[in-house]
């Protein structure tokens, strides 16, 4: 086939397909769909973080008017199997069974003929709990005579694991510095605009649930896997989904009670997520901390890493993988050959912990790139050369890092340098020493990121070119808001030579395509894209069997460009793909595409920002990024994908945090709590480069969702150190809030008076 | 919410007038202006994100004025004149702050959308040449987790240059 890229629609800037409904109020998100009858349910949540169910009454609740039903565990014990981990650890029941292990752990719900009503009689639910010791710190968990979160645990450490290569002890014995540190990134949460909510219909036979999910074909597997009782058909629909960033991929309690209901009562039943609830009945992300050793030559050579990495997983294990995730990125975009690392999850009386953009990754280039930091400072070498001398070189590509992880492609220091060139890294810097010179707390951070994109088994795609030239395209991908149907519609168009308004992608429907996988981990450019050029191939492939025939040439005398086969040898005989499409009633692909292996995005940011002395607050003045994403499809949606991406990260650093009581209540539970990024937080541009290694897929995609939450945290944190270079303070935790900054700041004021 | 619930008090009749059309309903005394909105008028493009009136996905024009129909009763409303993001297009053509907001990708999931846009309806119409602070000064009460603000920035500029 002939390049995909000679088109004018790959690689063109094109504003989206999507956008029409979504800019005229029509979209469809979950809290749209009304269904005739629907019944509304509230769930009734634990207000103790660890404690065993007494006795729960619903008498008062069942009497009040306009209540239909109020459910706990017992009413649907024999109807759906609970959740068993991976690593040892109790069940978690949809309802909690005997047992709560957080704040927030659905208990009962209760079913009412309008919102208002279920959310009145949700508080007569009467529930009689014995209080245990909570265990909210993850050290504390680890210590001997800890509250036991899962009695089938004989530990609250319900994960380790340890991963190791080359001499450790003969890098840390001939090494002339060890540099360690111990760093943190705490709890957050996603906070997607649109909290959860699902809907279900059961009408006898087909039971039809939508839900705001990144997994809908997980969802109808989990719902035919766990009911006793399933039904004939399951057809699972994600609707508009109003952002999601890893927190909609796991499924939900709620996600399988609802459709449970909706069976039961026989009538549509809605849940949809009060904010206050999002913050408890939504996975958590990061809380990952590490004590981290380096040790290096004097001239700046990285002999050897030690870690220990320790992931606060809450009160499930659903998700146990993620301080993994972390441990085996941490050698970062460095050749180290010598390495140990042991990772830890630990249980305890919180949400349980789940992906969040980045899903482990942050975390081990946070703390990868903060040790580089400080390691450099150490030597008084400048960092740009210590990561220099450092990297893994284009000829050792592909490159298997110390703890497994295999790189692709990329030329990583030749990218850093070219970064320093684009970014001016040199008159920057001397800019932010002449104005600390003058007083201003300002600074310069750079980093550098690898992270790693295409997984999960495969993506399926199902193409049809009509007789009317109409080209409908059904994915398995599942975008929440990325703009992804744009980015296909680009491929399609330019493999088949029509124009993109003849185009429509659809996705989201487990009745429109079968099987499917979704969008997470930046996979769906890379591996959803694939699905899609393997379909469209195969359209063409058919189609030059049918062209042959009727042009009355061989197959291999036709060549195929821009929608048309012309017969090599006898240029006058053309047949275009509509003509054939017309001629055979439409042509038709369906296909799995497998991902094979993964790709390593890499690239390098740059935060500027001053820090305002009276304040603490930290405002970032500027930003820059060269980010190698492979090809870039649509570079608008790639650039969305990166600012977005940096200014989560930028909250990450500078605002938010889940903090929980000495108790174990959780203490931000709003949007007020909890600081969210405004527009007046955001820098007022990103100065985006992209850069073209190209992958082993067939459109050359690396992948772009979660680079800028991965590279921003490191590159602010720097900026921030730099700022208050005077102050000598590190960064050594996410979020690093004004408060703090504020009080570090009041500090050195006092010690200077002295 | 069709139903009046049962304890809400006694119900009140309301006459609205909702981009153009005039309505009267009666309804329970503590139905939020959003769930009027929503349920009973069936106006699905005002969303709700928060509870705490903190995202303004709920962003509607009551009176000439944006506010945050989470954060009203409906009565409140009686008598009013209210535009909504079904409002603001002409037969079918898009406001020029929707056009802007799609020209620069100012948005991605969408949810906090029509939101930004009714905050931006009363906010360029009386201030015709902003300055991109007082831009971001307007809109700081409206949250959008996708995009990181830059394009919506350049939306709302745009979108004045546009409205002149």
């Amino acid at each position: 086939m002939e390049s995909i890229f000679s088109g004018r629609y790959v690689g063109a800037p094109l504003r989206r397909i999507e956008d029409e409904r979504l800019l005229k109020g029509r979209a469809r998100f979950i809290d749209d769909i009304s269904l005739s009858g629907m019944l509304h349910a509230v769930f009734v949540r634990s207000p103790y973080p660890h404690a065993i169910i007494k006795s729960v009454d619903v008498s008062d609740a069942s009497r009040l008017r306009g209540v239909v039903a109020v459910l706990t565990y017992r009413d649907i014990a024999g109807s759906i199997k609970p959740w068993e981990f991976e690593v040892p650890s109790d069940p978690m029941y949809p309802l909690a069974r005997d047992k709560v292990r957080y704040y927030g752990e659905p208990v009962a719900v209760v079913v009412a003929e309008d919102p208002y009503l279920a959310a009145d009689a949700a508080e007569l639910v009467s529930i009689e709990y014995e209080p245990l010791e909570p265990v909210v710190d993850p050290l504390e968990a680890l210590e001997k005579g800890a509250p036991r979160i899962h009695e089938r645990a004989s530990s609250n450490a319900v994960y380790k694991k340890s991963y190791k290569c080359g001499s450790v002890e003969d890098a840390f014995s001939r090494a002339h510095v060890v540099v360690e540190d111990e760093l943190s990134m705490e709890r957050v949460y996603a906070a997607p605009m649109e909290p959860r909510g699902v809907v279900a219909h059961y009408d006898g036979e087909q039971l039809t649930v939508w839900s705001s999910t990144q997994t809908p074909f997980d969802l109808r597997d989990a719902i035919l896997e766990k009911f006793s009782d399933p039904p004939s058909s399951v057809r699972v629909i994600q609707p508009d989904v109003g952002g999601a960033f890893g927190a909609k991929i796991p499924t939900y309690p709620e996600d399988l009670v609802v459709p449970l209901l909706a069976m039961k009562l026989g009538r549509p039943v809605k849940w949809y997520s009060s904010r206050r609830e999002d913050f408890v009945a939504t996975v958590h992300g990061r809380d990952v901390r590490a004590r981290i050793s380096l040790a290096a030559t004097r001239d700046g050579k990285i002999l050897g890493i030690r870690a220990r990495i320790l992931g606060d997983l809450g009160a499930y294990p659903s998700d146990y993988w993620l301080p993994d995730v972390a441990a085996r990125i941490l050698t970062g975009a460095y050749n180290i050959r010598n390495g140990f690392v042991e990772v830890l999850g630990v249980c305890t009386n919180k949400t349980p912990l789940g992906p969040y953009r980045g899903a482990g990754r942050p975390e081990g280039i946070f703390f990868i790139e903060r040790m580089v930091d400080l390691l450099a400072d150490e030597l008084g070498m400048d960092p740009v050369e210590l990561r220099l001398a450092n990297m893994v070189r284009p000829e050792q590509m592909p490159y298997k890092n110390c703890f497994g992880f295999r790189y692709d492609s990329g030329d990583y220091p030749g990218t850093l340098r070219k970064a320093v060139d684009l970014f001016k890294v040199k008159d920057l810097s001397k800019w932010a020493r002449e104005e600390r010179g003058r007083g201003r707390l300002v600074g310069v951070g750079l980093a550098f990121y690898v992270e790693i994109t295409s997984g999960g088994p495969f993506e399926s795609a199902h193409v049809k070119l009509e007789p009317s030239g109409r080209v409908s395209i059904i994915v398995g991908s599942t975008p929440t808001g990325q703009g992804d149907a744009t980015g296909f519609a680009q491929l399609a168009a330019d493999i088949l030579g029509t124009s993109i308004d003849k185009i429509e992608v659809s996705w989201g429907d487990t009745g429109l395509i079968g099987e499917g996988v979704g969008t997470f981990g930046s996979r769906t450019m890379a591996v959803g894209g694939g699905a899609v050029i393997k379909a469209l191939e195969e359209i063409i492939k058919k189609a030059r069997k049918e062209a042959a025939k009727m042009l009355r040439v061989g197959e291999e005398e036709l060549e195929y460009r821009k929608g048309r086969f012309v017969a090599r040898r006898s240029p006058d005989r053309i047949i275009t793909l509509l003509d054939i499409a017309a001629a055979t009633g439409g042509l038709e692909a369906k296909v799995h595409y497998d991902p094979g292996r993964p790709v390593y995005p890499f690239g390098a940011h740059l935060a500027i920002v001053e820090v305002e002395k009276d304040t603490g607050r930290v405002r970032v003045l500027g930003y820059k990024s060269l980010d190698d994403v492979g090809k870039a499809i649509n570079p608008l949606l790639v650039e969305g994908q990166i600012v977005g991406g940096v200014v989560q990260g930028l909250g990450e650093v500078l605002y938010e945090q889940i903090v929980y009581s000495r108790d174990g209540a959780l203490l931000t539970q709003s949007l007020s709590d909890y600081g969210v990024p405004t527009a007046l937080d955001a820098p007022a541009r990103v100065e985006v480069h992209l850069q073209e290694t190209p992958t082993h897929h067939p459109h050359k995609v690396r992948g772009v969702g979660e680079i800028g939450a991965i590279a921003a945290p490191p590159a602010i944190a720097r900026a921030i150190e730099e700022a208050l270079k005077p102050l000598k303070i590190r960064v050594r935790k996410t979020p690093v809030k004004p408060e703090e900054i504020h009080r570090m700041l009041q500090q050195a004021g006092k010690e200077d008076d002295v | 919410m069709s139903q009046a619930p049962g304890n809400g008090g006694e119900a009140i009749t309301i006459t609205v007038k909702v981009n153009g059309k005039t309505y009267t309903h009666t309804i329970p005394p503590r139905m939020l202006l959003v769930h009027y909105i929503r349920e009973v008028l069936g106006l699905k493009g005002t969303h709700i994100g928060c509870d705490t009136s903190n995202c303004g996905a709920c962003t509607v024009i009551l009176n000439g004025k944006a506010v945050k129909s989470c954060t009203l009763f409906a009565f409140m409303a009686d008598g009013g004149e209210i535009l909504t993001i079904e409002g603001i297009s002409e037969d079918g053509k898009l406001h020029p702050i929707q056009e802007a907001f799609w020209e620069n990708h100012a948005l991605q999931c969408g949810f906090c959308t029509p939101g930004f846009i009714m905050n931006l309806y009363e906010f360029l119409s009386k201030n015709k040449k902003p300055s991109e602070e007082e831009v971001r000064r307007a809109i700081e009460g409206n949250l959008c987790r996708c995009t990181g603000y830059v394009n919506i920035v350049r939306a709302a500029m745009a979108a004045a240059e546009k409205m002149g």
